[in-house]
């Protein structure tokens, strides 16, 4: 494996909060690098076509204009080394006195990366629902069916339902009408009143980030116009189909159910932090929000516990991509002054109305994180049901295991729960939902294994 | 289904998808080409059932396939994160009935 010189700066993730942290930093005279899996820069939230494709009107909805113009901004930094398709397969912290090491599988091969100040800002994802029958062909993440429509152009059904907790959904399902697609129904799992209670009682109040909100409001209007129905109060039960999806079976509150015909379904349930990198560094986490999620701690500088490693955000907690931003630009700022390039006065200065922003933006992620709340509507999942997608572990084994394993690394060593090449991603909330249910879930997880991605083996030895 | 209502794609190419030459547009992902082909099985699970890919972003690993290199040796990929190339040659791990 070729090494290079080491960077000042290098950042795990070209989303809004790496994008962020690279416009602050540059034009310091520092070697700043960002690694992305992604071939462009946007994150997940602005995944941008094909540099092949010619695009017009592309992601025109108001609320994602700043963070256009803050892509146009990173896309433009001449001294922002950009490291697409390219995955980070583990971080070896303080591999050198004062230099962290990054093991990188890139188009060309793997290799080794040092650098002097590491950025993890890697996102997050959407969080795995077990339900029967959602291993079929045609059954997405809700985010994964947005980024073909958003990302290719492509709708991947011809008659789409999304169903879950998440106001996401509103959005995407017109992102779906709006390339031309068909969706059926966009249900939410809790009662109408539960979505639109909170923010209403909030309404007065003038939110900061609710752009959001505003965003979510004029597509559910939109739906509406184009006769797309939004339900309430049904919780998927099954999805139905033997080689592709053709249905989506619901139960009503009185417990009958209703057979949706479809041939796609979005699931939108939450969503979790990428937190892989953060834990095999040995950062510290805590859990945070209604999901208590994996999340990486940090100093006001956004500086993790191992000196030298900063992090920023959804990796530091789900809060929506304007406090990635602002956690992008206080870890650009943290940076600066740890390499000695700005002094204390000047980075409290230049911080401090950026944490009154942030604040206000941590307070409507809360109130979107109690609106999208999916505790209560979590599928009935029955023995059969897969748990762990990568090995075919069911919800049966995993049950039985539980009656004598007390950790998830127990689990997995007895089920090979977890032990495929998403490296637990798709189950690890399942089982530790399962193990101690939605409000105590406190097993410390599966200790994750390098490489975090997969990676062809003869990468690595050739 | 693929849209033109934003996007304008160049020229067609054409892959080799389980023996069979499969078209696409420069720049997509190797999921889209396959997905838009209606091929859509990865794998057939211990239970034997079909399975699909699921979160389109590098995340779950549900879409592996192997690249074969022109030397034959197989390079497993997430197809999700694959831009298709010209004659670029493909197996899925479904077989080629999915």
């Amino acid at each position: 494996m070729a090494e290079c010189a080491p960077y000042d700066v290098l950042i795990v993730g070209g989303g809004p909060a790496g994008q962020a942290a690279a416009l602050r930093l540059h034009g310091a005279g520092l070697k700043i690098g960002v690694v992305d899996e992604q071939p462009r820069p946007g994150g997940q939230i602005l995944r941008q076509p094909p540099a092949t494709f010619v695009a017009a009107d592309w992601m025109e909805e108001r609320s994602y204009r700043p963070l256009k113009r803050q892509l146009g901004r990173f896309e433009a930094a001449p001294d922002v080394e950009w490291l697409g398709g390219s995955s980070v397969l583990g971080i070896e912290p303080g591999s050198a006195p004062g230099v962290h090491g990054l093991t990188v599988a890139t188009p060309e091969g793997a290799t080794g990366i040092r650098t002097r100040r590491l950025l993890v800002a890697t996102g997050c994802y959407d969080m795995p629902l077990p339900l029967a029958g959602w291993t079929l062909p045609g059954l997405f993440t809700t985010g994964g069916l947005q980024a073909f429509v958003k990302s290719q152009g492509f709708v991947p059904g011809q008659r789409i339902v999304l169903v879950g907790t998440h106001p996401l959904q509103l959005l995407v399902a017109r992102q779906v009408l709006q390339a031309g697609g068909r969706v059926e129904r966009v249900v939410f799992v809790q009662p109408r009143s539960a979505l639109l209670r909170p923010f209403l009682r909030r309404a007065g109040g003038g939110l900061v980030g609710g752009n959001a909100l505003l965003a979510a409001a004029r597509a559910w209007r939109d739906l509406g116009a184009a006769g797309t129905k939004v339900a309430f109060g049904l919780k998927p039960v099954r999805v139905a189909g033997e080689q592709h999806v053709s249905g989506l079976v619901l139960a009503r509150s009185d417990g009958t159910e209703e057979h949706l015909e479809c041939d796609a379904v979005g699931l939108c349930f939450g969503f979790l932090p990428q937190s892989d990198l953060p834990r095999m560094a040995g950062l510290a986490m805590e859990r945070q929000g209604r999901l208590r999620a994996f999340s990486a701690r940090h100093d006001e500088w956004m500086e993790s516990d191992v000196a030298g490693i900063f992090v920023a955000g959804e990796t530091t907690g789900v809060a929506g991509a304007d406090a990635a931003c602002v956690k992008g630009a206080l870890a650009g700022l943290g940076m600066l002054h740890s390499l000695g390039r700005i002094s204390e006065p000047s980075a409290r200065k230049e911080a401090a109305p950026l944490r009154r922003r942030l604040a206000r933006l941590l307070a409507f992620a809360d109130l979107l994180d109690r609106v999208a709340d999916p505790s209560g509507c979590y599928p009935e999942v029955d023995d059969q049901t897969i748990l762990c997608r990568c090995e075919d572990v069911t919800y049966g084994s995993v049950r039985a295991a539980l009656g004598t394993c007390g950790s998830a690394n127990a689990v997995k060593l007895l089920t090979r729960c977890g032990m495929g090449p998403c490296q637990g991603r798709n189950c690890e909330f399942s089982l530790l939902r399962l193990m101690h249910g939605p409000s105590r879930c406190e097993d410390a997880g599966f200790t994750v294994r390098f490489p975090v991605r997969p990676v062809p083996i003869g990468d690595l030895t050739g | 289904m693929r849209s033109s209502r934003h996007f304008r794609r160049p020229g067609e190419v054409a892959i080799t998808v389980d023996g069979r030459l499969v078209h696409g547009f420069p720049g997509e992902s190797l999921a889209t080409l396959l997905l838009a082909a209606g091929l859509d099985v990865f794998r057939i699970g211990a239970e034997g059932k079909p399975r699909g890919l699921y979160c389109n972003m590098g995340s779950c690993s549900e879409c592996m396939v192997d690249l074969v290199l022109e030397d034959g040796r197989r390079r497993p990929m997430r197809a999700c994160l694959v831009t298709i190339g010209d004659a670029m040659v493909v197996e899925r791990r479904a077989g080629s009935d999915g």
